[in-house]
């Protein structure tokens, strides 16, 4: 008992010495919040921020980072706190969430000016971001994840196989290596937040209904509940429903399926572009590579567009707040050397052009692949209406257990897909109705 | 002996009587504030907040809105009606097994054997296993390609081929029980151990003089004797595996087709991804009533506080 | 484990066959069972000695084949070393909170009949019943105003609250489980009635006391809404949180994630180990004769 109160009291004492920070005299503090981190990101960062405070001596700049699944209500209370920090980055499908409450600050042309790096960014990724918050521009993309398909090329090698370039041609293949008895299958299928996966397939299958990738038509009402797009689905989800890929499929998220990519029970997978480094270390960086996503017959493919991470100032409730320091971190982060670093570390695509200059990026199969994407005028982006407030919520919990419902046989395409279209058209109305007020 | 022993008695009663009426506030004062203090304004929001519209991404619909959710609660939410079932058979199958296994182990490790205090100290961690690592673990073990449960059960000569844990809604449930009865066998098992310790040896001796047999001891005098804390353990556990997310949320994220989704975990969905505050207060608050008017009718069917042998 | 024969004049087949029948019914179904508890902790082990191929490759291997320490190594750089600290504090002060006030007041629920019984058994259970997720954003703006978000007293509050009902509730049953004629006997000897209680009834609830007391430790140490909503600075963080940074937007880190897990575990095993042999005992054996 002694003996434990005598490490208690040295516990308090050492962790109040701990937590007295030095404090540095004289200078601002500003903060970035970021909202993915994992090891490898931190560690960058940590660095890159130690060479920042290092170089000038206005400002000490500090780095948090949260884990992807608990940012949104870690940023959602500091909003509801007043408590935010000068910089936070954001996914592209949780802008609209803020901008809703009116928490994240206009980027205006004045104070765009003052970021340097911004000229340097894609303008296509801008017209995105000012395209779900009606023109407005909230944030500055620095990376993004583009939808690529995996092949495991040691397995098609062996089986003396070409890469499936059209769905036909995946479809042929899921069937003729089904083996559910062993448990190998020919490709993975993603069923829990299945939506970029589900949606390229639609969009791909139906060339779009001829819309280019938008999902509503020429009256404004949503184009999923079309016979065509019903077919469509009917197709993706009878992978399934014939045991062509794992039964476990159904309940799969992004680890699942990479795991069973890397572990060889599959030979196709259909995710983006920050995995590579994982199934580089998995397989054998010469034992798979990565392709576009399939074609139809008529060559076109379809993937969701380009939807990057941005860096944001969160809005002050003071009106007079100095957003100085926030600029300057941003101009920082948005640089050629931190953003190329960054995609670099991570695999991501980078939106600073200059960064295309770097010889990382020339020699990486991976970042050609990519670029590719935007020059090919066979690919069209799926333009995802994340300018309505609820559709990140749809697209998490409703299609998700939708699309299982559908591939456990307990609902048929057609209703699923027309419970979608209208639910979609309900949103629109609502925000079409709040923009006319 | 007896005539000095009267006057005692008295005394002690006189004084119990005075003490009866402060100390039991006395000691539980501390307490009171404590809760309080902190828990107070929380609780009272969440009811304000059931009878508001407060979805965080549309500021322009706050406001009143008096009894509105719970109508929708009760009249127009199959995700709602669904979740009950789901969630009886989550608490009922989980603390059910845990109850009966965990006494069991109880029992065993309260006999004397070579190794005790390592199988103590061993088969109490699945309970120290942090929340989230749960979830991880037995999503590993149960994936239906990469699995060792499905490995062993092949090896085992019990399956030819590989069986999908998580394929249908029955399956996925026995998965995330599986998991539960493993993380919540050593709670029942360190409350039973402590409650048996409590049992005087003379009424086994006795018990062992009149000729009962192991079983009937088992039940005529261990299990009577520590009723109240089988009661208590089970409906704390009860209402504790009622709003347990974490495991549930990592290995089947509520699926599939919302087959796991408990009424705690709608509501978490519903003020996370929904960002519904109203509707997930309001969903909270019937939670609680449920919840509450259970607890009662529970402790009343258990006659908690009349235990003891006849 | 074994059960005293039942006497030397009984005949040979009828020993072998409660041997027997107490293998096939007894110690089998044990083996199992234990195994059964065993087996997730051998392979949390064994994956935070895989690299992060090998912990889903097929064959699926029982042993590291190429076992690596590394996993363990990489958690001091990632300051697992202060986490663990935060922990330790977090947990300890707690479970002394919670001990000393549902000493206190599980005596006074077990003891004493006395009116607003009921209102604190209502109360009680209602600080358990709301779901954590609800009463977080008050609770964090309370903890806001008094300055204590990214201090780990916010935890140690918050966990003594939500954890006080349990154990004041199971130490009302343990209380009630120890009869009454134990304190009156000592205050029959002359004792007061708190020295009753401090040297009787205490120590013949020390197996109560460890069991609530590792409760409260447990629950504070494992503790993750909340630590999440209070602790934003990383060099604040607990345990939990720390394992959390292994799971990324694209992938978990497997290894690193279960030898974190062990890590963390490691405090708890050591505290049962020792504590083990006051989990159990027969304490009040001969308390009431005479």
């Amino acid at each position: 008992m002694k003996k434990l109160l005598s490490v208690l009291l040295a516990l308090c004492m050492l962790l109040s010495l701990v937590s007295v920070a030095a404090a540095e005299e004289g200078r601002k503090t500003v903060s970035l919040w970021y909202h993915s981190g994992d090891a490898i990101t931190d560690a960058y960062y940590m660095n890159v921020f130690e060479q920042l405070n290092k170089s000038q001596d206005k400002y000490t700049f500090e780095y948090t980072s949260f884990a992807f699944k608990d940012f949104q209500e870690k940023f959602q209370m500091a909003v509801t706190t007043d408590t935010m920090p000068d910089v936070v980055s954001l996914g592209f499908s949780n802008i609209t969430a803020f901008t809703a409450q009116d928490s994240l600050l206009e980027l205006s042309d004045e104070l765009l000016a003052q970021v340097e790096n911004y000229a340097k960014v894609d303008v296509g990724l801008t017209t995105n971001l000012r395209n779900i918050a009606g023109g407005v521009l909230y944030g500055i993309p620095f990376a993004y994840n583009q939808e690529v398909a995996y092949v495991n090329t040691a397995f098609l090698a062996e089986k003396g196989e070409e890469a499936p370039r059209t769905q036909k041609e995946y479809l042929a293949l899921c069937e003729k290596y089904a083996d559910a008895d062993n448990g190998t299958y020919f490709t993975t299928l993603r069923g829990v937040r299945p939506y970029d996966s589900m949606l390229a397939w639609l969009f791909t299958y139906t060339d779009g209904a001829g819309f280019g990738g938008a999902w509503f038509d020429e009256e404004g009402k949503c184009i999923l509940s079309r016979p065509e797009f019903v077919e469509a689905m009917d197709v993706y989800a009878n992978i399934y429903k014939n045991k062509w890929c794992s039964g476990d499929s159904v309940n799969n998220n992004y680890n699942e399926i990479c795991a069973e990519f890397d572990s060889g029970v599959a030979a196709y997978l259909v995710h983006n572009s920050s995995s590579n480094t994982n199934h580089a270390n998995a397989l054998g960086a010469d034992n798979f590579k990565a392709i576009t996503v399939l074609a139809n017959e008529e060559g076109h493919y379809f993937a969701s567009g380009l939807q990057p991470n941005v860096f944001s100032i969160p809005k002050s409730s003071n009106p007079d707040h100095d957003y100085s320091g926030a600029i300057v971190l941003m101009n920082e982060l948005l640089s050629t050397e931190v953003d190329g670093g960054l995609c670099e570390a991570l695999g991501r695509v980078p939106c600073n052009t200059e960064v295309e200059q770097e010889e990382w990026y020339k020699n990486s199969d991976l970042m050609m692949l990519c670029a590719g994407y935007l020059t090919d005028s066979n690919y069209y982006q799926i333009l995802n209406p994340y300018w309505l407030p609820d559709f990140s919520n749809l697209i998490t919990t409703d299609m998700t257990a939708d699309f299982q419902a559908l591939l456990l046989g307990e609902i048929t395409a057609e209703e699923c897909m027309t419970k979608w279209a209208e639910t979609i058209d309900e949103y629109q109305a609502e925000y079409l109705a709040e923009q006319a007020n | 002996m007896q005539g000095s022993k009267a006057p005692a008695v008295r005394t002690v009663t006189h004084r119990r009587a005075i003490r009866k009426t402060l100390t039991p506030y006395l000691l539980l004062a501390p307490v009171i504030i404590f809760i309080c203090c902190f828990m107070f304004w929380p609780i009272i929001n969440v009811f304000i907040l059931s009878m508001q519209n407060h979805i965080v991404t549309k500021p322009r619909s706050w406001g009143y809105a008096g009894f509105a959710h719970y109508i929708k609660i009760f009249t127009n939410d199959a995700v709602f009606v669904k979740s009950i079932y789901t969630t009886l058979r989550w608490v009922l199958v989980s603390v059910v097994f845990q109850c009966v296994l965990g006494f069991w182990l109880a029992y065993v490790l309260n006999k004397k054997f070579r190794g005790r205090g390592v199988s103590r100290a061993l088969t109490l961690t699945p309970w120290a296993v942090a929340g989230v690592m749960v979830g991880i673990i037995w999503k590993l073990i149960m994936g239906e390609t990469y699995g060792v449960f499905n490995d062993l059960l092949k090896r085992l000569g019990i399956i030819s081929k590989n069986i999908s844990w998580f394929s249908n809604p029955e399956l996925a449930t026995f998965s995330v029980v599986l998991a539960n009865v493993w993380r919540g066998i050593p709670f029942f098992t360190l409350s039973y151990l402590a409650a048996l310790s409590s049992i005087p040896e003379d009424l086994y001796e006795s018990a062992k003089i009149d000729g009962a047999s192991a079983p009937r001891t088992l039940f005529s005098i261990t299990l009577p004797m520590i009723r109240d804390t089988i009661i208590l353990t089970t409906l704390l556990r009860a209402i504790w595996t009622f709003n347990a997310v974490d495991l549930i949320i990592s290995m089947t994220d509520g699926g599939p087709n919302r087959g796991t989704t408990t009424l705690a975990l709608y509501i978490m969905t519903t003020f996370k991804n929904k960002m519904d505050y109203g509707y997930a207060s309001a969903l909270s608050v019937i939670a609680t009533l449920f919840m509450m008017v259970f607890a009662f009718i529970y402790i009343k069917w258990g006659k908690l506080g009349k235990e003891g042998i006849n | 484990m074994g059960q005293v024969g039942e006497g030397g004049d009984q005949l040979m087949s009828r020993k072998m066959r409660t041997h027997l029948s107490n293998l096939v019914f007894r110690d089998i179904p044990l083996v199992l069972f234990l195994l059964f508890m065993l087996f997730p902790f051998y392979w949390i082990l064994n994956t935070a000695l895989k690299n992060s191929i090998d912990v889903i490759s097929i064959p699926i291997q029982y042993f590291p084949r190429n076992p690596t320490l590394e996993n363990f190594s990489g958690l001091v750089s990632l300051g697992f070393d202060r986490y663990f600290l935060n922990s330790l504090f977090v947990a300890s002060f707690t479970t002394i909170i919670i001990m000393v006030l549902s000493l206190l007041g599980g005596y006074a629920m077990s003891r004493y009949r006395f009116k607003g019984r009921t209102v604190v058994y209502i109360m009680l259970l209602a600080t358990q019943m709301l779901p954590a997720v609800v009463l977080m954003i008050p609770l964090f703006q309370i903890m806001n105003s008094l300055n204590l978000i990214n201090n780990l007293w916010s935890l140690v509050i918050v966990c003594s609250c939500t954890n006080l009902a349990y154990c004041m509730l199971m130490m009302m049953g343990y209380y009630n489980s120890v009869p009454v004629s134990l304190e009156e006997a000592a205050q029959v000897d002359g004792c007061s009635l708190m020295g009753a209680v401090i040297r009787i009834l205490i120590p013949t609830m020390i197996p109560a006391i460890v069991a609530t007391g590792a409760y409260a430790f447990i629950n504070a140490w494992n503790v993750y809404v909340y630590a999440i909503a209070f602790i934003t600075d990383k060099k604040q963080y607990t345990l939990p949180l720390g394992l959390n940074a292994f799971q990324g937007e694209f992938g978990t880190d497997y290894g690193h994630l279960a030898a974190g897990c062990v890590v963390a575990l490691i405090p708890v095993l050591v505290i049962f180990a020792f504590l083990q042999k006051r989990m159990a005992g027969g304490a009040t054996a001969g308390a009431v004769k005479g």
